[in-house]
């Protein structure tokens, strides 16, 4: 989306069952520390962007017209999502 | 009655909130100006141009019970061709997924003499497709009225429900109807946008009705019988 102009962007199905197959053989460490690389990288591509970029439309195959801006909300609220699920989970939270 | 804005809400859920203030109820914008109590809380939740973060806003509650109220919007759903119904379907499933009490609330056009797209409607604004959309408009006092007594207890917090009139009318109808009433024009707007009302299907009102207590106002009792 950075570099194209109306890019494609395709819809991911999170609850694929062969994405998802093997998630529970998944080392909870691991999965967590690769997820934090992956994020680290994703923070230091979208830093020094300008609203400009923040702008950019790619083309979602499920939703249309998808601005940077309201995508990366996306990935991060779904981040926090998850992130009150762990908490959850690990009883950590009222 | 305390309730905490889970950021700075959008329309219509923060008038809809400051309307329940004059019932008793105190709205807080955050957790930061909570009165040092252990009075339990409602954490308000709708769209608006912030990031939700659940277990941040939970955090900043302290050791206050808690339940959480969603003001969504009729459409919301995670294919919906409009980015705002989209939002709010995340928004919804990530409180659903929380594990804390909760009343989701999917508000339908309010109408009223003084609302928003009321006084757009008012100025007879060109319509896409002629206004032959089908709404479930419900009057702004019953949404209000809503949020009243399941705040104050009188409805039990669970579930989610349509608030939507039962009577169907199509966007020209209603402007119709609105331009035949007097009041000002200023202050209009498409709320919601017109690109959701597209996407409203028929709601259902009588659960919303049952649960609530509340005979919906029809259009005639306020609004004339008549169209103009």
């Amino acid at each position: 989306m950075l570099t194209h102009e109306h890019p494609d962007v395709a819809a991911v199905e999170l609850t694929a069952p062969e994405r998802i197959r093997g998630y529970a053989a998944q080392g909870s460490a691991a999965v967590l520390a690769e997820w934090r690389d992956l994020r680290r990288r994703l923070v230091a591509r979208l830093a020094p962007l300008g609203r400009a970029d923040w702008d950019r439309v790619g083309v979602h195959s499920r939703r249309g017209s998808f601005p940077l801006g309201e995508m990366v909300r996306d990935w991060t609220e779904h981040d926090l999502s998850h992130r009150r699920q762990l908490a959850l989970a690990l009883g950590r939270v009222p | 009655v305390i309730v905490v804005q889970a950021g700075p809400l959008g329309e219509p859920a923060a008038r809809l909130l400051a309307a329940t203030v004059s019932r008793g109820v105190t709205v807080h914008a955050d957790a930061g100006t909570l009165p040092a109590t252990d009075e339990p809380v409602t954490l308000a939740v709708s769209d608006g141009p912030y990031v939700f973060d659940f277990l941040a806003a939970v955090r900043a509650l302290g050791s206050r019970r808690f339940r959480v109220l969603v003001l969504s919007r009729l459409g919301a759903h995670p294919d919906a061709r409009a980015a705002s119904l989209q939002r709010l379907w995340r928004l919804e499933e990530h409180v659903r997924g929380g594990g804390a009490p909760t009343l989701t609330l999917r508000l339908a056009p309010l109408v009223g003499s003084d609302t928003p797209l009321w006084r757009m409607l008012r100025g007879r604004p060109a319509l896409p497709r002629g206004g032959r959309k089908l709404l479930n408009p419900i009057h702004e006092a019953d949404a209000v009225e809503t949020l009243a007594r399941a705040l104050s207890g009188r409805a039990a917090w669970e579930g989610w429900y349509e608030v939507a009139g039962a009577e169907v009318l199509s966007l020209a109808e209603l402007r119709d109807r609105a331009a035949a009433t007097p009041g000002p024009t200023a202050g209009g707007a498409w709320e919601p946008p017109l690109e959701e009302m597209d996407e409203h299907r028929l709601a259902e009102s009588e659960a919303w009705a049952s649960h609530f207590g509340i005979a919906p106002a029809p259009l005639a009792a306020w609004a004339g019988a008549g169209v103009a």
